[in-house]
């Protein structure tokens, strides 16, 4: 196709522009002038070129640099603006639901939404809310979400059944309540992320912690063995420390490595046992109080390759 | 003593615009344009040893002459530049006050020039001049409400009633 334009004669050199830019900058608009005037002088208003015609690509690069409630609003600028929203392309670092502050959801200071983080802080039961994120998830990739939460809601039941619908890289809940956190909720999380962490905020015995089975725990960590789960890191508190050993028990016999230590802390409380498990590139690792029976951390990894493993053991 | 003249001057590239007019550019400067540096590439036109004079030019159908001397004049004020990690970019954080002093200028146009210069940076794809032309346009459209983002941009709002209070619901979540 190039040689179809080889014989255009008209050449214009362009001078050293780059030397003194403001005048020349002036010359450029001025050499643009006549496009502008001539969008500006017809009536028809779909004739030039902007947000309502842009190419998809280019409203994405767009919207990428907006806060999510500008984005949203872009919506109900026009058929166009609203389509290419909707479709799937946006990217946040952190989605953050925080519990704490009652105050209505949209106040700047219950929700901030910006470009890189969203964060949610609320008690309210409103539905809607929940629904406002089924759509934002819909399109938007999260590489972290954080929960943090103590009540029993029924929305925050279901903002958590939102979140383990959408894919995402790292889930960290930093509590939640027993009777919302089931083997079902953590498979369905296990299911979507390669980072899960559940983590029980210490507010002093007694502490409620998630209610999860020896079942529900094993099929999690054979499903990792297998690959057949994007899952590759799991931490979870359990509050029966029994669980642990039952699932040891579980093992195949001979084919796995045990190591055992102590840590000592400063403070007796902090004293802990720690079992490590090897199992192929699993391991397995039981993190128990010694003091208080308060159950302890259940750690499940998977690792790339055998070097990490024999490099994790010898650690 | 005479200093040893370097003859070779540097490699020029001509270009066409759709109103048929030919730039000459720097080949070092015109690289910056991924669409058109993979075409000179892929023509092998570096090996080349012909003078510019009897050198084909590459058409851009998509772009006009005004526009193209601005996207000319923005790669060589960016030459220097260092070359973009793509990687790198996507893990920047996402900011609109970032913007060079000298883009920032050199953007404050009318919104028929800054748009036909985003087309053509999507065209000739130049990342960084269509990431700091969409930070412009994002600018516009921050803290407007729907109807002063159409009448910003001369949008006509195509929603029927119906679809609008649609919409409006979805939106109830983020917006008063």
């Amino acid at each position: 196709f190039v040689s179809q334009f080889q014989e255009d004669t008209s050449v214009i050199r362009i001078p050293g522009y780059s030397e003194e830019n403001s005048d020349e900058r002036e010359e450029d608009s001025e050499g643009t002038e006549d496009d502008s005037d001539d969008s500006e002088d017809t009536e028809e208003v779909l004739s030039h070129t902007s947000l309502h015609n842009l190419p998809k690509v280019v409203l994405w690069n767009i919207y990428s640099y907006l806060p999510i409630e500008d984005r949203m609003r872009t919506r109900r600028v026009c058929k166009h603006t609203a389509e290419v929203e909707s479709e799937d392309n946006y990217k946040v670092d952190e989605l953050s639901i925080l519990e704490g502050i009652p105050r209505r959801l949209r106040n700047y200071e219950d929700i901030e939404l910006d470009v890189q983080k969203i964060i949610i802080r609320s008690r309210t039961r409103r539905d809607k809310y929940s629904e406002g994120l089924r759509r934002i998830m819909h399109n938007t990739k999260f590489k972290t979400i954080k929960v943090s939460f103590q009540s029993n809601t029924p929305l925050f039941h279901s903002l958590l059944n939102i979140i383990s619908e959408f894919e995402t890289e790292n889930i960290m809940l930093d509590y939640v309540h027993r009777h919302v956190f089931t083997d079902e909720l953590l498979w369905k999380l296990s299911c979507n992320a390669a980072n899960v962490d559940i983590d029980p905020i210490d507010y002093g015995s007694p502490m409620p912690l998630p209610s999860l089975t020896i079942e529900g725990l094993w099929r999690i960590y054979h499903a990792m063995k297998e690959d057949s789960i994007p899952l590759k890191d799991l931490t979870v508190y359990i509050s029966d420390s029994a669980i642990c050993y039952q699932l040891a028990d579980k093992l195949p016999e001979g084919q796995f490595e045990e190591f055992k230590y102590f840590e000592r802390g400063h403070i007796p409380a902090a004293n802990l046992s720690q079992i490590h498990f090897f199992e192929g590139r699993m391991r397995m690792i039981f993190n128990e109080r010694i003091y208080k029976d308060e159950g302890g951390s259940l750690k499940f990894t998977k690792f790339k390759n055998d070097e990490d493993v024999e490099k994790e053991k010898k650690d | 003593f005479l200093f040893p003249i370097k003859m070779t001057s540097p490699r020029m590239i001509k270009l066409t615009s759709n109103d048929d007019k030919t730039f000459e550019v720097e080949r070092d400067v015109i690289k910056q344009s991924v669409t058109v540096n993979t075409l000179i590439t892929d023509l092998n036109m570096d090996d080349e040893d012909v003078s510019v004079e009897n050198q084909m030019a590459i058409p851009l159908p998509n772009v006009d002459a005004a526009t193209l001397e601005m996207v000319i004049t923005w790669c060589k004020q960016h030459r220097e530049d260092p070359p973009r990690n793509e990687e790198e970019e996507e893990k920047k954080e996402k900011r609109t006050d970032d913007i060079p002093e000298w883009d920032k200028t050199f953007l404050d146009v009318e919104q028929s020039v800054l748009f036909a210069l985003i087309l053509a940076a999507n065209y000739m794809d130049i990342k960084g001049l269509l990431d700091n032309c969409c930070k412009t346009v994002a600018n516009m459209i921050k803290g407007k409400t729907p109807d002063e983002i159409r009448k910003h941009f001369n949008i006509k709002n195509d929603f029927t009633p119906e679809e609008e209070e649609q919409i409006r619901k979805e939106n109830a979540w983020c917006e008063d």
